[in-house]
């Protein structure tokens, strides 16, 4: 049988001389052993097969939406991001109208629109609605959060597999990388959260920051953002994160100022995006 | 609608299907495993199969995996010709897939709690090749080989290389395709052990 099974991949290739084939047919029908050790052989072969045009599956739809939409969390979300913009905007026209006079007929005068908040201290780490927000502060924020997610850009997804084909499979990053593509933010976060290696390596602490913002983290992201902005590697993304940070904490001045100065440069591969949501805020 | 919408929504990939203008050209772009028909294909099924997975409470994330099971059992299906073309749409045979995909998916939520490798000894488990839970285990099982055995697999099944290209190009240690061959098949042995005491392969 040993020396048969040397034999088995070149016999289910259709390899074999014509003589070697049918001496190792001839086996086959004498040894029971050996034809179940080929019927195995051929079930793992196939089972490899199907993971490799799994593999070019997954390759060719990543490119798909990499190509037609750089963020798709799920897969309607442009349908949420219209109706979550269409909101936006049908608030901030409610936001902003001039106050109608209403006649004095018994009912109640519309009190004045609250002034939009003008503090730019940042929201507790947690992220948590403030008891102390008012419905009118609250809507507000859930739309400027809305706002930063629906513009921003996951990294991509042969990135992701970058990572986690260059490390290796046991490794802390390769793990955290692999979760990431699995979309279980929460384990990215305790993989890498408090890593100290995160801290020192730009990828690692780039995936940290993604898996912070996907988890409404964004004062935590913001601070990874922060350091990133200068990375050779990841300075741009991290820039035009850092600005979805500031928008979703309701740091609009701060947005606004990198949004001009993106909008002024020709060359920034995100200005399009950047004149456009200068416009929404 | 499900279709309208992906239509409207996902442009550029409905460019990929201006290359196969019928299911003749599609069918033999899967064959050929070109990228633009798997997403051609991916454009045409994405809605329904949408809907397909909706009705039975799956996640979003879930659904994608499922498209790509789906797909991927039908390329399986076309290159070891147990799909042959006889005039439908490759998209309608998907769909069925996906039917049928979605009802084991259930099902096996029910029946299993954890997907503990260790714990997967069900014979009558049924596995299908390409699903994303049997790539789950068999990439397991893989790094359970040394790291030469992983690249001797890897170089052949995965990438497809020739055993004369591996050696000229000296990817490996051997210098001969007898060596490479003679060692891939102790390879291939122990996967094939690993696989049969886990119940991955026939025992």
């Amino acid at each position: 049988m040993n020396d048969h099974y040397e034999k088995i991949e070149d016999y289910l290739e259709g390899q074999l001389n014509k003589a070697d084939q049918q001496n190792f047919e001839s086996s086959l029908k004498q040894d029971e052993e050996l034809r179940h050790t080929v019927e195995q052989h051929r079930e793992m072969t196939a089972q490899l097969d199907a993971m490799r045009i799994r593999q070019k599956v997954k390759s060719a739809l990543a490119e798909q939406h990499t190509d037609a939409a750089p963020m798709r969390p799920t897969m309607y979300s442009n349908v949420w991001a219209i109706a979550a913009a269409l909101t936006a905007l049908a608030a901030a026209i409610w936001f902003f109208m001039p106050e109608k006079q209403i006649p004095d007929a018994g009912i109640a005068q519309q009190q004045p629109l609250p002034e939009p908040p003008t503090s730019t201290t940042t929201p507790p780490a947690n992220e948590s609605s403030n008891p102390s927000n008012t419905p009118v502060e609250h809507d507000r924020r859930e739309q400027l959060i809305a706002l930063a997610r629906t513009n921003y850009e996951l990294p991509s997804g042969t990135f992701i597999r970058d990572i986690s084909s260059g490390g290796a499979p046991e490794s802390t990053l390769t793990q955290a990388a692999n979760a990431f593509d699995r979309r279980q933010y929460n384990k990215v976060l305790q993989l890498i959260g408090t890593n100290q290696e995160a801290d020192k390596d730009d990828t690692a602490r780039f995936l940290r920051a993604g898996a912070r913002f996907q988890m409404g983290q964004y004062a935590t992201a913001k601070e990874d953002y922060e350091k990133l902005a200068d990375s050779f590697q990841f300075k741009h993304e991290a820039r035009w994160s850092l600005i979805l940070c500031y928008v979703a904490l309701d740091q609009t001045a701060e947005a606004k100022k990198m949004l001009k100065a993106m909008q002024a440069d020709p060359d920034a591969p995100f200005r399009t995006k950047a004149i456009a949501l200068l416009k929404k805020i | 609608m499900a279709r309208i919408l992906d239509f409207f929504l996902d442009r550029k990939t409905n460019r990929a299907c201006q290359a196969y203008p019928d299911a003749q050209s599609l069918f033999n772009g899967l064959q050929q495993e070109e990228s633009n028909a798997i997403r051609c294909l991916s454009s045409k099924i994405s809605g329904s199969i949408f809907q397909i997975g909706k009705g039975y409470q799956l996640t979003d994330d879930d659904i994608e995996e499922l498209i790509c099971d789906c797909i991927t059992i039908c390329i399986q299906k076309i290159r070891t010709d147990q799909y042959v073309f006889q005039g439908y749409d490759p998209a309608s045979f998907v769909i069925e897939i996906a039917k049928n995909q979605v009802k084991n998916i259930k099902r096996k939520s029910q029946k299993h709690e954890t997907s503990d490798l260790e714990q997967f000894n069900d014979p009558g488990e049924e596995m299908v090749a390409g699903s994303g839970e049997s790539t789950e285990i068999l990439q397991r099982l893989l790094q359970k080989l040394d790291d030469s055995c992983q690249n001797l697999i890897r170089l052949k099944y995965l990438e497809e290389l020739k055993d004369k290209d591996i050696i000229e190009q000296g990817i490996t240690q051997y210098t001969t395709v007898d060596a490479l061959k003679n060692h891939r098949a102790k390879c291939m042995k122990k996967l094939v052990e690993l696989g049969a005491s886990m119940s991955f392969i026939q025992s």
